[in-house]
């Protein structure tokens, strides 16, 4: 029904509006303990342990330090999943097997010990492939996959995007302060090339479960706005796709309901939601979260500037080049302060631009080359 | 006013004489005359015969006449010359002439004029009633308030007791029925009101009355009437042309504080019409919505949530007929095109017997008849939607249509959507056709047609489309003055679909629809003045295609699902008595037994009894063949209210009622949404069970044009369906598993301050109410809030309204309501947590929590053209402005986590005062 309220926007033209809601409620003391992850054997396994916390969410999530986690096989084997920073609990490889049912245990410092439902080990199928589609308005990136075993059904999509972007004009030079003076810039210094990552931050599931093959076309994964810098120069999305059982499938769709799709006059009302991860130490206490265990299909996926000729972005960078004379005070005055940055010596001065034409990091970006960037 | 002097004199006459005037010999008539008035014959035929003629020369024709008689008696003379007309005479044996029009004055008294007891020797009681109307031939137009009309055949000795005078009170200028015209006597004080066909049965006392009828919008008038026996008479009123200078209303008005029913409110169109709504269309819901009691869960929905019922608690009728979604435009116009109303009736307390199967409330809107002497028209033109409307007769006098239809043009309000929603398309039409037919004076049909649809698609990707469609007959058949019956049959459907195209491999349609054909009976039997009973039987036969998913297109992947339909007969039997045991005192009671066959064919899911309805506990299915019935619910439903009169304005009600309801809408939204399918009761869905007491106190004040009134209630309701968390509602094979059966509590105080005549008219409401459900069952599978109770999504506590029109002159009204009411209830989260990439809110106990409160204010003007009767059209502009103050009223609150935050959002549907104006035209 989302969509429904979407034609509502129409009648926003009417005044329909919809504004920052602050809520005079005092929200409680939950604290419950939330647990994500996906338990596998062909990558590396990680759980990350945090807890709940008060609306409306601007303080950081205290992470569940020091505790005891561990996936049980119904063939009684046990694996031990070393901590790791923040609430992290990973292993590279577990020697896990189809036909085997996994679930998870955890022993927090606080005594607490909490146990998981098994869940079945499921194969995921290949990803066939990720592919994009230009919009008018927006570019969507899509995968496509089938099972031809028909076993599959349920799916969970994730991804991982770096891509590249630069500075409206390449600098040369740079500026240092002892002695006040413009020197050569170095490669290792440059700062035209600018890489940004993401990842994604919405439920992406899907289910071919009414459908008479097991197989899903055309799957949303993301849309990314016709201008946007992400696919100024080179973007590139990492899938990674999970099979799911359908109980973690309604999980996820129920979150993603309650969090997502809200907004409209025929709105679901939002409701609890249940994980399959349950307190042993006090039955009543809930538990966010929802095991699952599977193989994991990873997809690797470039879009370049070239095959977008028309994309219209534009560096929002108005200002033409100034000419700073190499006087001490002009170069602390304008270089020093961090407002320009030089470009080129230009006569007894140089060519210099404000720094957020010129600094690529000035948009949020590292210059730092991803390891496996291609060029 | 010598007729009135003519009268006397007869009477003083008739006291001497005492018996019928009778005479042997008679001077001869010759009379040869060309082109003469009236008068002039009559006077030579006085000169002649040496008879005293007494008659008035304005009843006479007007027209010049030939007479042409020779040797005649004075009376066949007086024959040949008055033949055709409607003017008769009578003799007395002083050899006095009487002419008058109408029936001939009978110059004795009657038998039995004197003494109430009949005499010794009464022949055997005439049963057929004696109908004035018949003995004319034509049916007169009783327009003259002073002619006499004599009803019953003084000739016939008459059985002891009173007589009973029915008919129609009709307007005289289209022949449509006058619903709720009072009707009476003065001494003794007898009054009765017209029904909803115009139809009026009173009792009185033999002998002469002046009945006196009063409608709101009517001239009022009166009859002259001698009443020797049973019989009819028609009334024509005219319509009230000119506001008056003072208003004179009558005590006897049928007021609040006299009738015996109980949370009722009828609001005629006229009414609707005054009220600004957004968008300029009068709207039959939006008008009930500002009564006390009656709520709605915000803008976008045309639920009405009665005393604390759902919305699918609601028996809408439309002319007998069940409209099942009442919305058009997401909620934004009510599937009434007003031009086609009469009236509404809500019945929130005491509801009839011969209504069932709903909860809380009967809405019964009543559609117009169409004008039985003339074609005419009317058209309006809003923002976005146009409506036009033809009525007139078929044949005159008898049959008449009214075609009524709809349409909107709202498209153009959605090209202002950001750009990838521009291909999308809203629109709705309906069509209304009335027809009324009267085949004689004791039988009449009425036939109802009614079509609705909706259609909206997104960016031509997902099409939603719901319908209603209704046809109804309707026989009404008068056995006599006492009783008559009311046969209707009919069918409803209700359907929608929604199909998506836009991906190849997951195109689909999805549709579900509602069918039910029907057939009731009802009697109604004036025993007497103070006892009338109702009776009748009804049957309903449901027919449901709860689901179905289908591939679109020849490259879908989509595996066909239908869910099994679902069929049942819903029965019932029902008697009531409205009783008057003292003049103060009078009782309602009525029983209604009802029972509901769930029926195969049918695969039905067994559950391990005692245990959670669940998947994981279902033992088996169990088939069953077509026809066979699965599951029978049923019993009585009781229907009592009292009435007590403390003083002649002030009366004091109380009443109980119970209900059954076998069907139940499945909707976990929080307003009524298009695509809410319905789910019959069924092995595994108890129907829901409902009682309510309440008790009123009503006092009017300024010769009733005030009428105030405080009611309490308090509400019981068993096996209300919710939701558990997460419930899957469409194309679900085993929906018991996804709901829960709660029990509720309601109660509320609902006052109302109504002043429906004078300059400044309106009304003012306020509720205090509650309702709460639980479901504190473990064995359901889901305890929710704790098994504590917990508010409903309609629970407002405060609800003030105001609607007030003020008439500068007829033709200049300006008219402004305010509301205010308790935000409704709301689920907000307590928490946010970290998943899938983003923060997530963390939600615990429902509707805990509520939206802000909710305030609006309204203006409107109306506007109309001149008032000459006689020119081709009349038009009329209403202009206003929706939400005067321009308050943002939150419709809902809801969290939702964008970029990997959780941020919260108030939507409002309308965020600014909203201007609007609308141009009506009629026309003949």
């Amino acid at each position: 029904m989302k969509s429904v309220y979407l034609i509502l926007f129409g009648l926003l033209a009417f005044g329909g509006c919809k504004d920052k809601y602050v809520s005079p409620y005092k929200s409680p003391n939950t604290g419950y303990l939330v647990v994500e992850g996906y338990i596998t054997g062909n990558g590396p396994t990680k759980f990350v342990l945090s807890h709940t916390i008060k609306l409306p969410g601007d303080s950081a999530s205290p992470p569940e330090k020091g505790a005891i986690v561990s996936v049980e096989g119904d063939n009684n084997s046990v694996f031990r999943l070393l901590e790791q920073a923040n609430g992290a609990y990973g292993i590279d490889t577990l020697p896990l097997n189809i036909g085997v049912k996994y679930r998870l245990r955890i022993k927090t410092t606080g005594g607490k010990e909490y146990l998981s439902d098994f869940a079945d080990y499921k194969p995921t199928p290949p990803i066939d492939s990720v592919n994009w589609i230009l919009h008018p308005d927006n570019l969507v990136i899509y995968a496509n996959t089938h099972d031809p075993a028909n076993a599959t059904k349920y799916y969970q999509w994730s991804y991982d995007e770096v891509w590249e972007y630069h500075a409206a004009e390449s600098s040369g030079l740079k500026y240092i302060d002892n002695p006040v003076s413009v020197v050569g810039r170095l490669q290792s210094e440059q700062i035209y090339r600018c890489w940004e990552s993401g990842s994604s931050t919405s439920i992406i599931i899907a289910s071919s479960a009414k459908l008479s093959q097991d197989e899903i076309y055309l799957h949303p994964l993301l849309n990314i706005p016709v201008g946007d810098r992400k696919l100024s120069v080179l973007y590139r999305i990492t899938v990674r796709q999970y099979a799911l059982t359908e109980g973690a499938y309604n999980f996820l769709s129920i979150m993603q309901k309650n969090t997502e799709s809200l907004g409209s006059i025929f709105d679901v009302q939002p409701s609890a939601v249940k994980g399959n991860i349950h307190c042993l130490s006090d039955p009543t206490e809930p538990v966010i979260g929802f095991v699952s265990a599977g193989t994991v299909r990873q997809e690797i996926m470039y879009i370049s500037r070239g095959q977008l000729p028309a994309w219209p972005y534009y560096f929002n960078c108005s200002d033409t080049d100034h000419v700073i004379p190499n006087i001490k005070d002009s170069l602390i005055a304008y270089f020093g302060s961090g407002a320009m940055t030089p470009l080129e010596e230009a006569g007894k001065g140089y060519q210099a631009n404000f720094t957020n034409c010129v600094d690529c990091r000035a948009l949020g970006g590292t210059t730092v080359m991803p390891a496996d960037w291609p060029y | 006013m010598r007729l009135i002097t003519y009268f006397k004199l007869l009477l003083s006459v008739s006291f001497f004489f005492g018996m019928k005037g009778a005479f042997a010999q008679d001077a001869v008539v010759s009379l040869h005359l060309k082109q003469v008035r009236m008068w002039e014959a009559l006077d030579g035929i006085e000169k002649q015969s040496g008879y005293r003629l007494y008659y008035d020369t304005l009843e006479l024709d007007t027209t010049r006449i030939d007479i042409d008689v020779d040797g005649l008696s004075a009376f066949k003379a007086l024959d040949r010359l008055l033949a055709g007309g409607e003017v008769s005479y009578s003799v007395d044996r002083k050899r006095h002439i009487f002419i008058g029009r109408g029936e001939a004055i009978n110059t004795g008294l009657p038998p039995g004029y004197f003494e109430k007891k009949a005499p010794e020797k009464a022949a055997a009681p005439d049963d057929t009633v004696r109908d004035y109307l018949e003995d004319v031939g034509k049916e007169p137009v009783s327009t003259i308030e002073n002619k006499l009309f004599v009803i019953g055949d003084k000739n016939v000795v008459p059985p002891p007791g009173p007589v009973h005078l029915a008919g129609y009170a009709r307007d005289a200028k289209s022949g449509e029925p006058v619903v709720g015209a009072s009707i009476y006597v003065e001494n003794p004080r007898i009054g009765v009101a017209s029904d909803q066909y115009g139809y009026y049965s009173i009792t009185l006392p033999r002998g002469r009355h002046i009945l006196n009828i009063q409608s709101i919008g009517m001239r009022d008038t009166r009859r002259l009437i001698m009443v020797y026996g049973d019989g009819k008479l028609n009334i024509d009123l005219r319509t009230q042309v000119l506001t008056l200078k003072k208003v004179i209303v009558s005590a006897e008005k049928a007021s609040n504080v006299k009738r015996t029913e109980m949370g009722v409110q009828k609001i005629d169109i006229k009414t609707i019409k005054q009220v600004p709504v957004v968008f300029g269309e009068a709207d039959v819901l939006r008008v009930v919505m500002t009564m006390p009691g009656v709520k709605t869960v915000g803008e976008a929905s045309t639920g009405l949530n009665v005393r604390g019922g759902s919305a699918d608690q609601n028996l809408v009728l439309f002319n007998d007929a069940t409209i099942y979604n009442t919305a058009h435009f997401f909620g934004m116009f009510s599937a009434f095109n007003p031009e086609v109303v009469k009236d509404v009736e809500l019945y929130k307390s005491s509801i009839p017997a011969k209504f069932g199967g709903r909860l809380s409330s009967v809405l019964d809107i009543n559609s117009r008849e169409g004008n039985k002497k003339e074609i005419q028209g009317s058209a309006g033109i809003g923002l976005l939607t146009s409506r036009l409307n033809i009525e007139g007769p078929l044949v005159r006098d008898k049959t008449s249509f009214i075609l009524g239809g709809r349409t909107t043009y709202a498209n153009w309000l959605l090209a202002d959507l950001p750009s990838q929603y521009k291909n999308s398309r809203a629109s709705f039409y309906d069509l209304n056709l009335n027809i009324s037919h009267e085949i004689n004076k004791k039988n009449s049909l009425y036939f109802t047609g009614y079509l609705s649809q909706d259609h909206f698609n997104l960016n031509n990707d997902t099409t939603y489309g719901y319908g209603n469609r209704n046809l109804s007959l309707k026989w009404k058949h008068i056995y006599n003055n006492k009783l008559y019956m009311l046969i209707t049959g009919g069918y409803d459907r209700y359907q929608y679909s929604i199909s998506s195209r836009q991906n190849p491999v997951n195109a689909y349609q999805l549709a579900f629809d509602i069918n039910q054909l029907y057939f009731r009976t009802h009697f109604n039997w004036y025993i007497s003045a103070s006892n009338t009973v109702e009776f009748g039987v009804n049957t309903l036969r449901y027919k449901l295609h709860p689901g179905s998913y289908e591939p679109v297109g020849a490259k879908s992947l989509v595996v066909p699902d239908v869910l099994q339909n679902e069929q049942a007969q819903e029965s019932a039997a029902y008697v009531s008595d409205k009783f008057t045991i003292t003049n103060d005192f009078s009782i309602e009671a009525g029983v209604r037994y009802s029972v509901f066959n769930a029926l195969g064919p049918g695969l039905v899911n067994m559950y391990a009894p005692g245990l959670p309805v669940t998947t994981d506990n279902q033992l088996g299915t169990r088939q069953y063949s077509s026809g066979k019935v699965m599951k029978t619910y049923g019993g009585p439903e009781y229907r009592i209210s009292g009435r007590y009169v403390l003083t002649d304005n002030l009366s004091v009600k109380a009443g109980y009622n119970t209900q059954r309801q076998y069907i139940h809408s499945l909707s976990n939204t929080t307003a009524m949404a298009p695509t809410d399918i319905w789910k019959l009761s069924d092995p595994n869905i108890r129907p829901q069970h409902g009682d309510q007491v309440s008790l009123g106190l009503y006092r009017n004040f300024k010769a009733n044009t005030i009428e105030t009134s405080v009611e309490l209630y308090y509400k019981r309701i068993r096996d209300y369906l919710d939701y558990k968390s997460g419930a899957q509602l469409v194309m679900n094979h085993h929906i018991e598993t996804d709901v829960l059966e709660t029990q509720g509590k309601a109660y509320g105080v609902e006052l109302l301050v109504k002043k429906l005549t004078g300059k400044l008219n309106g009304w003012f409401s306020y509720t205090w109410s509650r309702v709460l459900l639980r479901q504190s069952d473990p064995n359901a599978g889901e305890v929710i809030n704790g098994g504590n109770y917990y508010p409903a999504n309609y629970d407002k506590p405060n609800d003030v309204t105001a609607v007030s029109n003020y008439r500068f002159t007829h033709r200049f009204s300006v008219s402004l309501n305010a509301t205010y009411s308790t935000g409704r209830p709301i689920t907000l989260p307590i928490g946010v947590f970290d998943y899938a990439g983003s923060q997530r809110t963390l939600y615990a106990d429902r509707n805990a929590y509520r939206i802000p409160d909710y305030f609006r204010m309204d203006f409107s003007m109306n506007i109309d053209g001149n008032h000459r009767i006689h020119q081709k059209t009349h038009n009329s502009w209403t202009l206003g402005i929706y939400n005067l103050t321009g308050k943002k009223n939150p419709y809902s609150v809801y969290y939702v986590s964008e970029n990997g935050r959780v941020n919260g959002y108030k939507l409002s549907i309308f965020g600014s005062a909203i201007p609007f104006v609308n141009f009506n035209i009629r026309f003949n």
